[in-house]
């Protein structure tokens, strides 16, 4: 009789997803040793309920603090960010090879929006996972609260999307699915990704 | 009894080992195996590893496709090279990832096509890093531009000479 444990890491939250890959909840012993999380590893997240394999980087970190590694999935991609990393926020394309800097205030930026963030680790000079398709949930802040269906561009703070108008822009990359959990101009909505912007 | 770690049918490998796996007569459909390159958990169709943001299609009997190629879909569902003009544009599918079962001219054949994310693609012509990806007039590859537009088909991660493979954020091509 063989045994398959399909979801290693089981069923967990994002907010739970994200204190596995800081080594919250472990010993020391076994992060700066680099050997809690293994690739290919599963987790069924019920945030937005999907599962993500757990994938190494070639580059280890030598303090060990953290793994440089990312959960990933079919509609997530996997890029080299210098700016801190933070979950539910849009980043861009900034030149250089696969790297990716946090959204900013302007169209130059939201035009090159490559996905966002989801569940991310804690330093900067490090690896990121993004949702580059389907549903994601990005942090919110512009003067005009969201509709849904309304199209998405960037915000008023890096890192958060803002509305752009009923029908796609040039630096629209999204549009509103569910705006419930955003109110007064904040929160966050859940989106669907379209980066493909109107000339 | 015996603990299997991964829920995989080969573990966790990376694209040589998986191509060292054996032959295809040994490999069973709906075997899986976990990418350390692509990242991806991959299924064998019974013709080749099928990654799970790709679909696969036949390829054309009269294409010569190769990995990286930009293909785009026939009327009878089998797939082509796509270039530039707006009527090929419109049929664009997506990057191959995984190809085989070429004929002995290197025709026809069967490619799991990506359709977003990540994935090497094949240059046209010189193209840089931070710019946006374009289909090219060269059916198959892809050029660089330096304004966003019709054509596009994301955005040129990683600089590249022309013919080599290099690394695109794939997106919803443009139409407009």
């Amino acid at each position: 009789m063989s045994h398959t444990n399909f979801a290693h890491w089981g069923k967990r939250s994002a907010e739970n997803i994200q204190r596995l890959i800081a080594g919250t909840d472990y010993g020391s012993s076994y992060t700066n040793a680099n050997e809690l999380l293994q690739d290919g590893q599963l987790v069924i997240d019920i945030t937005i309920p999907q599962y993500m394999a757990w994938i190494n980087n070639t580059n280890t970190d030598g303090s060990g603090n953290f793994y440089e590694g990312c959960f990933m999935g079919p509609e997530y991609s996997q890029y080299f960010s210098s700016s801190t990393n933070f979950a539910n926020k849009w980043y861009c394309h900034v030149g250089g090879n696969e790297q990716v800097n946090i959204g900013g205030t302007t169209s130059a930026t939201s035009e090159k929006m490559c996905g966002i963030s989801y569940n991310t680790l804690p330093g900067s000079n490090d690896f990121i996972q993004l949702k580059v398709c389907g549903i994601a949930k990005c942090d919110y802040d512009d003067n005009t609260a969201s509709t849904n269906g309304y199209y998405l561009f960037y915000g008023d703070t890096d890192g958060k999307c803002g509305t752009d108008a009923s029908t796609p822009g040039p630096a629209t990359f999204a549009w509103v699915s569910n705006n419930i959990n955003q109110s007064s101009g904040g929160g966050s909505v859940f989106l669907k990704i379209n980066a493909t912007e109107t000339a | 009894m015996s603990y299997k770690p991964l829920p995989y049918t080969y573990g966790a490998k990376t694209t040589a080992e998986i191509n060292a796996l054996g032959s295809p007569l040994q490999l069973r459909r709906g075997d899986t195996v976990f990418n350390t390159d692509s990242q991806m958990v991959e299924i064998w169709s019974g013709r080749l590893w099928v990654d799970e943001r790709s679909v696969e299609f036949k390829i054309k009997s009269t294409v010569e496709a190769s990995l990286g190629n930009l293909m785009k879909t026939d009327t009878a569902g089998l797939i082509d090279l796509c270039d530039n003009s707006a009527a090929e544009r419109q049929q664009f599918c997506g990057v191959i990832v995984a190809i085989s079962g070429q004929d002995g001219s290197g025709l026809g054949g069967y490619a799991a096509v990506a359709h977003a994310g990540k994935v090497k693609a094949r240059a046209g012509a010189s193209v840089q890093s931070g710019q946006w990806a374009i289909v090219d007039s060269t059916a198959g590859r892809y050029n660089d531009t330096t304004l966003p537009g019709a054509g596009c088909i994301g955005l040129v991660m990683e600089s590249a000479s022309d013919g080599n493979l290099a690394t695109i954020a794939l997106q919803t091509i443009e139409l407009a």
